[in-house]
């Protein structure tokens, strides 16, 4: 029987901006999905929610490297980078206390005791470029793998039966059981956000009183 | 007599128009791009050679730097479409004669002086001359000048068909223009110019990638657009006198909206770009991926 996955504004969001095991049971999931021949659906809000994030995350970051890359530029003298040098840099972008201080902290662990000044100005410019792509080309395969499901009726005593849940949370919940009132076969609800769709019964809440078939975790995938 | 209606600063526009129309060759119009920037290198001249201060309103913008019309006093002057050139013309408003200005002697012969310099100096120059001696002889930081030189590189008729185009190198002018981007980067005044500076960094990381992907058209268009964004956020505040109060309050609440306008124009640019330009692979962010993770998730 065919399946279909309606994923969680979240579930988006994770699969575009996180690079880790995160985004990869996303991926996974994803994948498996269109192997099967499955139909995928998103709310109409992930594309707001998607350019939100863009501009607070990936867009912010983005500027934060460019904006220490402005740093090294003038901070480092000579051609060569040594360890007194690496350090400093450390030390300032633990300073400077920004969003983006942990990873590029990480990036300078990552090269060791001594880097090419030029090496290093091109390589932050190119991260800064990347973390913006990364996100641009996860949305595109996102748009063509899913459909936009528009709902088409209300649901007012199942509001009330879910109000433990709350906000946009519940709304998509509901976007998902009318997706499965209206399409063949069965019906996943895949999240990220099992706090507020699995733990503390909400999982059999949703299942007892929704057409949904099944809450996929991802996050615990 | 008539009433004293007008001040010092008013004396110096209104003289200023006067002689002006009298010396443009075969009764030219006087235009308001040019006539805008007269003024002010009149009261440069009256300050710097004269030590007279007659608190002319006038800051810098987009295309250097300009009369404040809107602190002038009303009825000085009048502004008239004309549907020949598709321009914008200034006149004199009839009924202003020398008797309705408040000024003193020493300052009416001083202004008296510049105008007849500037308008020596200057009449029957269109407003792309006077720009660029601004440009030149007045920028008030050295960022403002080198970002000029790079406006001007971008504006070459597009697609390049002359060997002028060309460096003595024989590079291409996108190459050409990238270097003069190099020094727009290398000038940028960061403690000056603090809220236009992200803006900035994002545009100048942008438009190198519409350079190196040879868009002189489209590196142009942006440029203009962050230029008119700049001047908005930075220009128009940080390089001004006699402003009135009320304006510059406006100025500064307008800021939001031209950033945010800015952004977006940018970053559909931007996103464009990224998403056609082929790079090799991920190496960077893939080696950091868990801490990016981390990152991403706490903001999430």
């Amino acid at each position: 029987m065919s399946r279909n996955g309606f994923l969680d504004t979240g579930v988006v969001i994770a699969f575009c901006f996180l690079l880790d095991s995160h985004h990869q049971n996303c991926k996974e999931y994803l994948g498996e999905m269109q192997e099967e021949g499955d139909s995928l659906y998103v709310s109409s809000e992930v594309e707001e929610e998607y350019s939100r994030k863009k501009s607070e995350i990936a867009e912010k970051l983005s500027e934060q490297v460019l904006e220490h890359r402005d740093f090294v530029t003038g901070f480092v003298d000579g051609r060569q980078m040594g360890p007194v040098e690496i350090n400093e840099i450390q030390k300032n972008l633990r300073r400077w206390d920004e969003d983006a201080s942990t990873f590029l902290i990480d990036y300078y662990d990552k090269k060791g005791n001594f880097a090419g000044k030029e090496e290093v100005l091109e390589e932050l410019r190119n991260l800064s470029r990347e973390i913006e792509k990364k996100a641009i080309e996860r949305k595109s395969a996102v748009d063509s793998a899913t459909v936009e499901w528009e709902k088409r009726d209300e649901y007012p005593e199942l509001r009330s039966l879910l109000s433990v849940i709350h906000g946009s949370d519940r709304d998509i919940c509901i976007m998902a059981h009318d997706l499965a009132c209206h399409a063949d076969g069965q019906t996943e609800f895949a999240t990220t956000n099992p706090r507020d769709f699995v733990d503390d019964g909400r999982e059999r809440l949703i299942l007892e009183n929704t057409e949904i078939d099944r809450v996929v975790d991802l996050a615990q995938r | 007599m008539g009433k004293k209606r007008y001040d010092a600063a008013d004396y110096l526009s209104y003289r200023l128009l006067e002689r002006l129309l009298k010396a443009q060759h075969d009764g030219r119009d006087v235009t308001k791009t040019q006539f805008w920037k007269l003024p002010c290198i009149a009261d440069r001249y009256l300050q710097d050679e004269l030590d007279i201060n007659v608190k002319l309103p006038r800051y810098w913008y987009q295309y250097g730097e300009i009369l404040n019309a809107s602190a002038v006093s009303d009825g000085l002057f009048m502004e008239k479409e004309d549907t020949a050139w598709e321009g914008t013309r200034i006149v004199l408003s009839p009924g202003i004669d020398d008797s309705q200005f408040e000024i003193g002697d020493r300052d009416r012969v001083g202004v008296d002086r510049a105008v007849h310099k500037v308008v020596s100096d200057f009449a029957n120059e269109d407003s792309h001359r006077l720009k660029g001696y601004q440009y030149r002889k007045y920028s008030p930081t050295e960022f403002i000048r080198v970002f000029d030189e790079f406006r001007q590189q971008l504006k070459m008729e597009e697609p390049s068909t002359t060997l002028s185009d060309f460096g003595e190198g024989g590079e291409a002018p996108s190459e050409l223009a990238l270097k003069t981007l190099d020094d727009v980067y290398g000038t940028y005044p960061k403690d000056m110019y603090g809220e236009g500076y992200s803006l900035f960094l994002r545009w100048e990381d942008t438009v190198r990638m519409v350079l190196e992907g040879d868009d002189i058209e489209t590196a142009s268009s942006l440029t203009e657009s962050f230029w008119e964004t700049f001047s908005k956020i930075e220009l128009r505040l940080k390089h001004e006198q006699n402003t009135p109060e009320a304006q510059m309050l406006r100025w500064e609440q307008e800021k939001s909206t031209v950033i945010s306008e800015f952004r977006n124009r940018l970053s559909n640019i931007r996103g464009d770009v990224l998403a056609e330009r082929d790079d090799n692979g991920d190496r960077v962010l893939d080696t950091i991926s868990e801490s990016y993770s981390d990152t991403v998730r706490e903001m999430l």
